[in-house]
């Protein structure tokens, strides 16, 4: 029973963190949108290109876009995947088949996350910069990697963890993590 | 020995159900850790997601799925059909030609096929039937109908190759057009002579007035106006692919705002499930260029394109046997996977043997569109069955004649590769 809460609770704690970063990367979208639509208009009805749109929208929105809509993806099951053998695979079997890969699946994700940190941070001491009319930090776009990865890193742990269990003993531990969508059919 | 191990692993994670993204980020990861060893592989782990996500033309995946949500949104989408009916309705089998054309029609504004399969399933299967087309009949018009949307520009599966190629994604996006055009023709085509052959199929033609023809172009003006903006823009050169993508969002968004379908919910939804979709396929690519690496650095694919041009093995016959394969995987995997799994392998060897790379993934892009319809694993069949509650086998019967007609056309289009490359030269 223990065992659920924590991995209910751990799904509700993910869920409010995937949303908020699912809320900036959509804003994010927004932006560019606004921002690429307004300087091709600029440039055509005004011949005033705006010049730092390129660099803002390429180095940061295009990142922080893609990135921080990982988690939310994965959370929500979004992810494909070829269920054609696993349908008729016993649901017990995908269940204990797909344990040990989400987890190493998280361990690969962790790594990744690991030096992405790593470089967000040397960036940010080195007081790295993209060279042009303005000076565009390097760090807050390296950020966006770790930020989106960590969460990520979790869900699968908390994947791995609710497949084992359910693969142990599905009547104790009911599978109520987000299911890949093999599952959720 | 390191590439079997990873492409068994790879096999095993597809198999157990495990997201493509991950199957191919661990495959790729085990082999790069196998002919290299740990250092190799955390370099690449450290460095491959930020660069994968670096390509500017990326930015065209979330602005065209947005403009395809703002188009579902405003619900304009959804009267496509009544309004192109208007103008068929004459015809025998008109309803069944108002489907393709709608299906070709939500192409332009949307790159899903599984999306316009379900929004014309809804709108076209209940009127076909009421006119007495014979259900199965109806069903494979509806599927195969709503796999132009991965044809006609803008489609997300034709940005996908071109990031995946490093070929031209404006190009690309152009040379869809035509061979779009002509499936919509294959499919009203077949529609006719199957009608020819059993006139049961469709008992009935319908009437239409005047008034009823003029009122619908009000629905269209918004779709061709969108069209000429996107497909138009690139082609003149006015605007690059991600400008004309943005172009078209904020168009489609202009004409949720107008139409009165606007809310804060509609807006929440449509950016949410856009981030969703692309972070779906930017993981792909992240993961994929771990298995990319891989495979540069064992040189398979340097290896099998000599093997292949020493042992004398004409093109043709490579290509018909490329065919042949891309056809047996579209019964097995959905189209991103076939891609993502094919073409950094398949790329170079068609490049080699003088293939034009723009006309090859227009060829995978049909190849896929009839993936779409064939059993096991053809979503549309799904799509469709489940939304007309049909089962799955009357509209895989339904589907066969059109998917003859699509081969009879890639036959075509393998003779004639002008057909293909023919606008994309013009530019």
């Amino acid at each position: 029973m223990l065992f659920n809460v924590f991995l209910h609770r751990l799904g509700v704690a993910l869920r409010i963190v995937e949303t908020g970063l699912a809320i900036v990367a959509a804003l994010c979208v927004l932006a560019i949108l606004v921002t690429t639509t307004a300087d091709v208009v600029m440039r055509y009805a005004f011949n005033a290109p705006l010049g730092w749109a390129f660099d803002l929208v390429a180095h940061y929105l295009l990142v922080a876009a893609f990135f921080l809509g990982f988690p939310l993806a994965l959370g929500r099951g979004d992810h494909i995947s070829v269920d054609f053998l696993a349908r008729k695979m016993p649901e017990r079997l995908t269940h204990f088949m797909l344990s040990p890969f989400c987890l190493a699946a998280a361990g690969m994700i962790a790594l990744m996350a690991y030096y992405a940190s790593l470089e967000a941070y040397s960036a940010w001491r080195a007081g790295e910069v993209i060279a042009g009319v303005i000076l565009w930090p390097v760090w807050i776009a390296k950020l966006c990697v770790p930020v989106a990865l960590w969460p990520m890193v979790f869900r699968l742990v908390q994947l791995g963890l609710a497949h084992g269990a359910t693969a142990l003993d599905a009547r104790r531990f009911p599978f109520r993590a987000p299911a890949f969508h093999v599952l959720a059919d | 020995m390191s590439i079997i191990a990873a492409l068994v692993l790879l096999l095993i994670l597809l198999a157990i159900g495990l997201p493509v993204a991950l199957s191919l980020g661990l495959s790729g990861a085990l082999g790069l850790w196998l002919v290299g060893g740990p250092q190799l592989m955390l370099g690449i782990l450290a460095t491959a997601p930020g660069s994968a996500i670096s390509s500017y033309e990326l930015l065209t995946i979330p602005m065209f799925l947005l403009m395809a949500e703002f188009m579902v949104a405003s619900g304009i989408s959804n009267t496509l059909f009544d309004a192109v009916a208007c103008w068929t309705a004459r015809l025998r089998g008109g309803l069944g030609i108002a489907t393709a054309i709608t299906g070709a029609a939500f192409g332009a504004i949307s790159g899903s096929s599984t999306a316009a399969a379900a929004t014309l399933s809804t709108s076209s299967v209940p009127s076909m039937i009421r006119q007495g087309y014979e259900a199965r009949f109806a069903s494979g018009i509806v599927a195969v109908s709503g796999t132009l949307a991965m044809l006609i520009p803008p489609s997300i599966a034709i940005i996908f190759y071109g990031l995946l190629s490093g070929t031209d994604v404006g190009k690309l996006l152009i040379a869809g057009l035509l061979p779009g055009i002509l499936v919509t023709l294959t499919v009203v085509l077949t529609i006719r002579f199957m009608i020819w052959r059993n006139p049961r199929l469709s008992p009935a033609v319908g009437q239409t007035s005047w008034a009823e023809k003029l009122g619908s172009l009000r629905i269209a003006g918004p779709f061709i106006g969108l069209f000429l903006l996107v497909t138009g823009s690139i082609y003149l050169g006015v605007a690059t692919p991600v400008e004309a993508s943005a172009l078209g969002a904020s168009g489609a968004m202009i004409l949720t705002l107008v139409s009165g379908a606007m809310s804060r919910q509609v807006l929440v939804t449509a950016l949410f499930n856009t981030i969703a979709t692309s972070a779906m396929i930017g993981l792909i690519i992240v993961c994929a260029s771990f298995l990319g690496y891989f495979l540069t650095i064992t040189g398979v694919t340097r290896s099998m394109i000599a093997w292949i041009t020493e042992s004398g093995i004409s093109p043709h016959v490579v290509l018909l046997l490329l065919i042949l394969l891309y056809l047996a995987l579209g019964c097995f995997l959905d189209q991103l996977s076939i891609l993502i799994l094919t073409v950094p392998v398949v790329h170079p060897l068609i490049v080699s043997m003088g293939f034009d790379p723009i006309w090859f993934g227009i060829l995978i892009i049909l190849l896929a569109e009839i993936g779409m319809v064939t059993p096991p694993v053809g979503l549309n069949l799904f799509v469709v069955a489940r939304a007309t509650g049909q089962p799955v086998d009357d509209v895989v019967v339904g589907v066969v004649p059109h998917v003859i007609a699509h081969l009879l056309l890639i036959v075509i289009i393998v003779i004639f590769p002008q057909i293909i490359l023919w606008l994309p030269n013009s530019m």
